[in-house]
């Protein structure tokens, strides 16, 4: 069990949980902005990337990470699931965000920089306990 | 000052005023020779009552150097460009439901205080100028049916007038339109109602003179070249289908009634059993003080395999120059012989006057798809810059009797070089090595390289090597600027046996065409791997310009991007192009024609891109460029081609500097 204390979570084992949700929510937070984006993108005739399956891919990869990060900020995923979550959420950072980068969407390129700082928060948030 | 002198209203001032005004305004930024040069160029063009400020013909002008006098636009402003206005016609297919995939070539006009369009469902639009507002509509009620393209198309509308046209009277100006089922409409251009005394009730029907060898309408896509009370009229038909075709014809029409006034037969009486088409299906151009038309003529039916074909036939494949009042035939000049590849002569020659060693020739270049850039005395047909005859690859087809030699152009340096780009690693390990096991197995002898049995790769293809826009020229540098595509594509032969196993059997017949009625029906695709990639080296199209007093090549840059899924390629891989450049007084080359859905400004001088604008589809229309009311205008249409990608569109986007 955990306990929160506005600012702090504090697991079972005694970690400190203060800087991982913070990362993971910035992460959630980018991929429901990229996932908006994108939808955008994919409705918008003047995008430039309207009806096309590469951006198709980027609201699918966006939606994934979104519930990934949400996950990972909300639960207390054991240690498997919670390490395939945390690089399957790097990967598909890096993913979406190169093809963000071949879309010439500089928004969502933009969003999977910051959901890149949020994942390094997460991931030092671990390093720190 | 420019502005303020342009916006004075009343409509027959402001005509005066124009044109004095861009000339002011070329002695400011070019000198008086300059603009004296330009404006003459421009009033010297122009269709029948046209000025310098419209673009009141396919090309711009008839001598199809689409050029633009205009000053407003320059390369220091012109990243300031917005959109002023865009329409949408509504008129669209991406051939998902019955209707056909729609493509959209039509070059605005401007004429007549309007902006007239053609669409590929054959409606014309009249808009206005300055803020986009339909004006009126025409429904031609053409047929949306594949008749003889795959698409619906269209290349536009044109314009004629009275020589005095009396204000109020109806049709005393019109706009014809053509469609796929080979009606030509003639409407009122003020009100867009038809004109009763052309044809039946404002339509002729074209496919009354199809008698010979008729298996589809003499389909009407590219609007008619009109000089004086003329139309001239080419028409496009159903390649690769078929060995013996209509046989090509140009129609000189009465503006006025649609009386035809002569006819010009590429092919001889003697030949029509054997073969077809040769004809023209492109735009062409017009020495006005001369009063002769430049033909481009494309390859005679099936297009693949000559063996039934006679040798001899000298306008196939050619520019030829004709006596507009007469018909006759002045000059021909073949520009591939017993052409086997479809290498139709595919665009209007652009005519100019050439400033060479101290001397001025009345020339004209054209362009190609064989990449070859021919510039010839436009008074005789004979080439200024050496056309030399070279021994090609023979044919090893049963039958053929392909040309042992083929005319080579060295200067200017041909768009595409002579052998093909080679295996790009990239495709190849993408494809576990697909390509260069392809290219290994296919007939590769270079330029030339005839169809095969076993399979040929060829390049450039029929998509290659610069397509129907032609390109534009600066007639005061004479320089010239042409888009290009490095296309290579695989030509197999197959017997009439197994070539019916292959449909039968329920083979992928994308790539097949039957040539119905000779031995061997064809096996046609573009070197792609099983992903899609091109499976030879970048750049895929290329923006070129050259001085045409030395036939040096300027500059040579990638041009486009290629998308994919949506994805941009890049920029130096460039894309295959279809369209044409403009070029302004202010050395501003306007062009789409790429496969990224962008148009684009580039710097005359240099080729870099000065600006850049998404769109909602490739646009491979050239553009138009006009005054209106002080402000310069650029207008896209913005359509898309299956060639390029299924994306298409149906808006039209002009674009303006700020207030």
């Amino acid at each position: 069990m955990s306990s929160t204390t506005g600012i702090e979570t504090v697991d079972r084992r005694g970690a400190t949980w203060g800087v991982r949700p913070l990362g993971a929510w910035i992460m959630a937070l980018a991929a429901l902005a990229g996932l908006i984006v994108s939808i955008l993108n994919y409705f918008n005739r003047d995008s430039g990337i309207a009806g096309e399956p590469g951006t198709i891919l980027v609201i699918v990869s966006t939606a994934i990470l979104l519930v990934a990060a949400v996950i990972l900020a909300r639960a207390r995923p054991g240690a498997f699931l919670r390490w395939f979550l945390v690089i399957g959420c790097l990967v598909d950072i890096l993913g979406t965000g190169f093809a963000a980068y071949l879309l010439e969407s500089q928004a969502l390129l933009l969003l999977m920089l910051a959901a890149l700082v949020g994942w390094i928060l997460h991931v030092a948030g671990r390093r720190s306990r | 000052m420019q502005r303020t002198e342009l916006r004075l209203s009343r409509p027959g001032a402001r005509r005066l005023l124009t044109p004095l005004a861009v000339l002011a305004a070329l002695c400011l930024a070019g000198g008086p020779a300059a603009a004296q040069d330009a404006a003459k160029n421009a009033a010297n063009n122009a269709a029948p009552g046209a000025t310098q400020n419209e673009w009141s013909t396919f090309n711009g002008d008839l001598k199809a150097q689409k050029f633009s006098p205009l000053t407003q636009i320059t390369p220091a402003n012109v990243k300031d460009l917005k959109v002023a206005w865009k329409v949408h016609t509504g008129d669209m297919s991406d051939g998902s439901g019955v209707t056909p995939p729609s493509v959209w070539s039509a070059t605005p006009l401007f004429v007549n205080n309007t902006v007239y369009l053609g669409t590929p469902f054959y409606r014309i639009f009249a808009i206005e100028p300055d803020t986009g507002k339909v004006k009126w509509t025409y429904d031609s009620k053409g047929e949306l049916k594949a008749l003889t393209q795959p698409d619906l198309k269209n290349r536009g509308v044109a314009y004629w007038q009275a020589d005095n046209p009396v204000a109020g009277k109806a049709c005393d100006k019109r706009i014809y339109i053509g469609t796929m089922d080979a009606k030509l409409h003639a409407v009122d251009a003020d009100t867009g109602k038809p004109c009763a005394d052309f044809g039946k009730a404002g339509v002729l029907d074209i496919n009354v003179y199809n008698t010979q060898n008729a298996k589809w309408p003499l389909s009407l896509l590219q609007p008619p070249t009109v000089f004086k009370d003329y139309l001239l009229l080419g028409w496009a038909g159903k390649d690769w289908d078929q060995t013996v075709d209509s046989p090509g014809t140009i129609f000189a029409l009465d503006a006025r009634t649609g009386a035809v006034r002569w006819e010009f037969h590429s092919l001889p009486p003697e030949v029509i059993d054997k073969t077809g088409t040769a004809n023209v299906w492109a735009s062409m151009s017009v020495d006005p003080e001369r009063q002769i038309l430049y033909i481009p003529v494309s390859s005679p039916s099936p297009n693949f395999y000559g063996g039934d074909i006679p040798a001899g036939l000298e306008v196939i494949t050619s520019v030829t120059a004709l006596d507009i009042p007469t018909g006759k035939m002045l000059w021909s000049r073949q520009l591939v012989h017993h052409d086997i590849w479809d290498l139709d002569t595919n665009a209007a020659p652009t005519l100019f006057d050439l400033e060479k060693d101290g001397k001025t020739i009345p020339a004209l270049i054209q362009t190609s798809k064989q990449g070859f850039l021919y510039i010839l005395d436009r008074t005789t047909g004979e080439p200024i810059y050496p056309m030399v005859e070279k021994p090609v690859p023979a044919s090893t087809v049963p039958g053929e009797h392909a040309s042992p030699t083929q005319p080579f152009v060295d200067l200017p340096k041909p768009v595409v070089p002579d052998k093909w780009p080679g295996v790009y690693d990239l495709a190849d390990w993408a494809s576990l090595g697909y390509c260069s096991r392809t290219a290994k197995s296919l007939v590769d002898q270079g330029r030339f390289t005839p169809p095969s049995l076993q399979g040929s790769l060829v390049y450039p293809g029929t998509i290659g090597g610069t397509e129907w826009g032609g390109g534009a020229l600066d007639p005061r540098s004479q320089t010239f600027v042409v888009n290009s595509s490095s296309a290579v594509q695989t030509y197999q032969l197959m017997t009439r046996a197994d070539f019916d196993k292959a449909v039968s059997g329920g083979s992928e017949t994308g790539g097949l065409f039957p040539q119905t009625g000779g031995p061997y029906g064809m096996n046609l695709n573009t070197f792609l791997n099983p992903i899609g990639m091109p499976c030879w080296k970048p750049p895929y199209g290329t923006l070129a310009a050259y001085d045409l007093k030395t036939g040096a090549q300027l500059w040579n840059k990638p041009f486009g991007q290629i998308q994919k899924w949506g994805f941009y390629m890049p920029e130096s891989w460039g894309t295959i192009t279809i369209g044409a450049p403009v070029i302004t007084a202010t050395g501003v080359v306007f062009i789409g024609a790429s496969m990224d859905s962008r148009v684009r400004a580039i710097d005359l001088k240099t080729g870099e891109v000065l600006w850049k604008a998404l769109v909602e589809a490739p646009a491979v229309a050239m553009p138009a460029v006009y005054d209106y009311k002080g402000k310069q205008y650029v207008v896209f249409t913005v359509g898309g081609n299956s060639i390029l990608t299924p994306r298409v569109s149906d808006e039209i986007v002009a674009f303006s500097l700020p207030d």
